[in-house]
């Protein structure tokens, strides 16, 4: 057991003890809680935990990998409160009332600059605000040809039903206050197509949170992509509840899929049909009445980097030249930039490149008081690896933090 | 001034004439000629200038000015005489002010002397003989001696007689002496116009021209801390060096320092590899540091991070596959 490596050396006295500080689900760390009220300019440059309910997005949907396994280290989830932070939140207390269509943003930024962790914290505070809250931490699973496909031939277009299945169950398990308050508006019909006898008919005014519930138990999956579409649809007329679509790796939904056709070609994102419901809610094509699309991109994936429609759009800005002479795809250009250019299409928030001072010694205070720290000179420590990492948020956690070879 | 303080002192013993008054060019070699001239006598007609120069040589005979006239090396032996004398005379002096004879202890503890003479070549010029190894050896055995009485009298404080050394030794200084001395050690940085310092760093084939400028600090109190940015080929330190071990590399000497907000850094760097260019940027970071402040210098040598690694890539050698890598070794 790893943990018998730790426990102190048996004396004559006493047995091997663990010290409490290594005791799973101890924490040294005493943080103010992660709540609206605390998301505010005084408080920049301060940490925060994540509540740790079971039914927090971060437990049911899942978070991005770089972030799961930081988590995992930490004694309890925690960030800290930037300026962007603030920016967002009143962002999205204008989103609240006015539909998604006018609230369709993407994070950008630097590699590790904290985009992913931005759109978290907003996630977390839309939450706690009483939102329904929809949360795809690593849309490239979407597209990577993880979960089942099927050629539908009404809508043209590949399904997903496994995907669409965790989703709807998801969805269920986060915003199940909600969804037993909502009603659908007209009747919907299950398992049309499969066999007849196991036709299932939910009337007008039924719970939301019981047609998710019926297809959750349908383990077949058959009824998910159904009852997904019922689901958005139903989302998007509603004006009860604010909705927020949060996506992570935006950026792979403009790639082509690692789907094949059945003439072993790459199937395009925009043809199966969760990115392509995702994308319809970035271009504008769809909207909720109330609420926002969040989406936040991952600038340090290889197989999956930011593609030149994006980059066209959002003014991003080459590190290379590019030439006017590559082609762009239309479809993609159109996602993009949406539907009406009036509008202005997708907005760019632009996430600071760099942590500000604060924020900075805020984040090596966790660590110092999670006893993550081996050097004993913490102001010299901090300053250093600061310097180091040129205050990128991510190196300054994983190679400064955390891989520093300074003795103590 | 040797030739003159010569002529002034003999004159004591031959006496003056009108000739010798009259005739006092810049050269022996021109005096020597008119005094030839006088003795073996004119066959042209004498002008008014030369009548009477003829009639004061045929009347007196005209001595040379110094006694080493008749030796081939006047020039040479006349000044080996004055630093003889010199000599001679610093010496009186030394042990009338009981400097001399100077016991063990005192003459382990004058400061160490580093003359510089002029070469060969250019006491050439100035004894107007050819100097071979035995006569410049004679020559700076004597400037040596004067020399160190200079030292000595210098360090006793008694100025007067030690400048009157100083400007005979002066003399024979070579022009490259400051040059000379100097050779070996490092050239001073020099701050420019905004304060910034201009440094190389190098490491195996590595090398980093480093530029470190002090940060400006803001004036009002809620002002965050100042931090270091550093700039590497105009990309951030974490871009363009991924692995955490070259980044302290890097920072080490600012740590060492304690500077880590002091200054800004920027730098290009070129050739080698990674770790290369992390130890040419940290030397030429440890340079800069050094040049602005130079009470760090002693630390800093003592840390050897003003060292420029000799670590090189060893050559191949023949009958080994590599440096040192030998082949297998077969028993048959």
């Amino acid at each position: 057991m790893s943990e018998d490596k730790l426990k102190l050396p048996k004396t004559d006295k006493s047995p091997a003890v663990l010290p409490e500080q290594f005791e799973p689900m101890s924490t040294s760390l005493n943080l103010p809680l992660f709540e609206p009220k605390a998301i505010t300019r005084k408080n920049v440059g301060t940490a925060a935990g994540f509540d740790l309910t079971p039914t927090n997005p971060a437990k049911v949907f899942g978070l991005p990998k770089k972030m799961f396994l930081e988590f995992r280290i930490l004694s309890t989830p925690c960030s800290v409160i930037r300026d962007v932070t603030v920016e967002t939140k009143h962002k999205l207390e204008k989103a609240k009332d006015s539909s998604s269509k006018d609230s369709r943003i993407v994070l950008t930024g630097r590699a590790g600059c904290g985009k992913s962790f931005l759109l978290h914290q907003a996630v977390q505070y839309a939450k706690s605000e009483g939102w329904i809250v929809l949360y795809i931490p690593r849309a490239k699973t979407l597209i990577n040809s993880t979960t089942t496909y099927t050629y539908d031939l009404r809508t043209q277009t590949y399904l997903q039903p496994q995907a669409s299945y965790r989703i709807v169950e998801k969805l269920l398990t986060v915003n199940s206050d909600a969804l037993s308050t909502l009603t659908l508006s007209a009747p919907f019909t299950v398992g049309a197509d499969q066999d007849k006898s196991k036709v299932q008919v939910f009337k007008e005014g039924t719970k939301l949170s019981e047609v998710a519930q019926a297809c959750v138990k349908d383990k077949s999956f058959q009824s998910a992509c159904g009852t997904l579409e019922v689901l958005m649809r139903e989302l998007e007329g509603q004006t009860k509840f604010p909705v927020l679509m949060a996506i992570d790796d935006f950026q792979s939904l403009f790639h082509d899929t690692a789907y094949r056709d059945p003439f072993f070609r790459p199937i395009k994102s925009h043809h199966l049909s969760l990115p392509r419901l995702i994308l319809e809610y970035a271009s504008g094509k769809r909207n909720f009445a109330k609420g926002a699309f969040l989406s936040a991109l991952t600038a340090s994936d290889t197989q999956y980097t930011i593609p030149l429609e994006l980059q066209d759009t959002l003014e991003l800005g080459n590190r290379h030249p590019v030439s006017p002479y590559v082609q762009r795809s239309e479809t993609l250009l159109q996602y993009a930039s949406g539907l009406d250019a009036n509008a202005g299409g997708l907005q760019n928030l632009k996430v600071p490149e760099k942590f500000s001072v604060e924020e900075a010694q805020a984040l090596f205070e966790v660590w110092k008081d999670d006893l993550a720290l081996t050097n004993s000179r913490h102001d010299e420590s901090f300053m250093a690896k600061y310097v180091e990492s040129d205050g990128n948020p991510r190196d300054f956690v994983w190679k400064g933090v955390l891989a520093s070879y300074a003795p103590s | 001034m040797l030739r003159r303080q010569a002529v002034f002192s003999l004159r004591r013993c031959y006496g003056t004439t009108a000739s010798l008054r009259q005739a006092a060019p810049s050269s022996q070699a021109t005096r020597l000629d008119d005094l030839r001239a006088g003795i073996l006598g004119r066959t042209q007609q004498p002008t008014a200038n030369t009548e009477g120069v003829d009639d004061d040589v045929r009347k007196y005979k005209v001595p040379p000015s110094s006694p080493s006239f008749y030796t081939a090396r006047p020039v040479f032996y006349d000044q080996v005489a004055q630093l003889e004398r010199a000599i001679a005379t610093a010496n009186n002096a030394l042990r009338r002010a009981q400097l001399l004879p100077l016991p063990a202890f005192a003459r382990a503890s004058l400061p160490p002397i580093h003359p510089v003479w002029q070469t060969k070549e250019e006491m050439t010029q100035h004894f107007q003989t050819k100097m071979t190894l035995a006569r410049y050896r004679k020559v700076t055995k004597l400037l040596n001696e004067l020399n160190d009485y200079h030292r000595i009298a210098n360090t006793a404080g008694v100025n007067d007689l030690a400048n009157k050394i100083y400007s005979i030794v002066s003399l024979f200084e070579s022009s490259k002496k400051d040059a000379f001395l100097a050779r070996g050690k490092r050239k001073p940085v020099v701050l420019d116009v905004y304060g910034r310092s201009y440094t190389v760093g190098k490491r195996k084939t590595s090398s980093a021209r480093v530029w470190m400028i002090p940060v400006q600090q803001q004036e009002s109190s809620s002002a965050p801390l100042p931090m270091t940015t550093i700039l590497v080929n105009n990309i951030p330190l974490n871009e363009f060096f991924p692995l955490p071990a070259d980044r302290e590399r890097i920072t080490r000497p600012l740590k060492v320092a304690g500077i880590l907000g002091k200054y800004n850094v920027f730098s290009i760097v070129r050739g080698g590899g990674t770790t290369g260019q992390s130890g040419a940027l940290a030397h030429g970071i440890a340079k800069g540091v050094v040049a602005h402040e130079p009470d760090l210098e002693t630390l800093f040598r003592r840390t050897k991070l003003t060292r420029r690694d000799p670590r090189m890539v060893e050559r191949k050698k023949t009958g080994l596959a590599k440096a040192r890598k030998r082949y297998t070794w077969v028993k048959r």
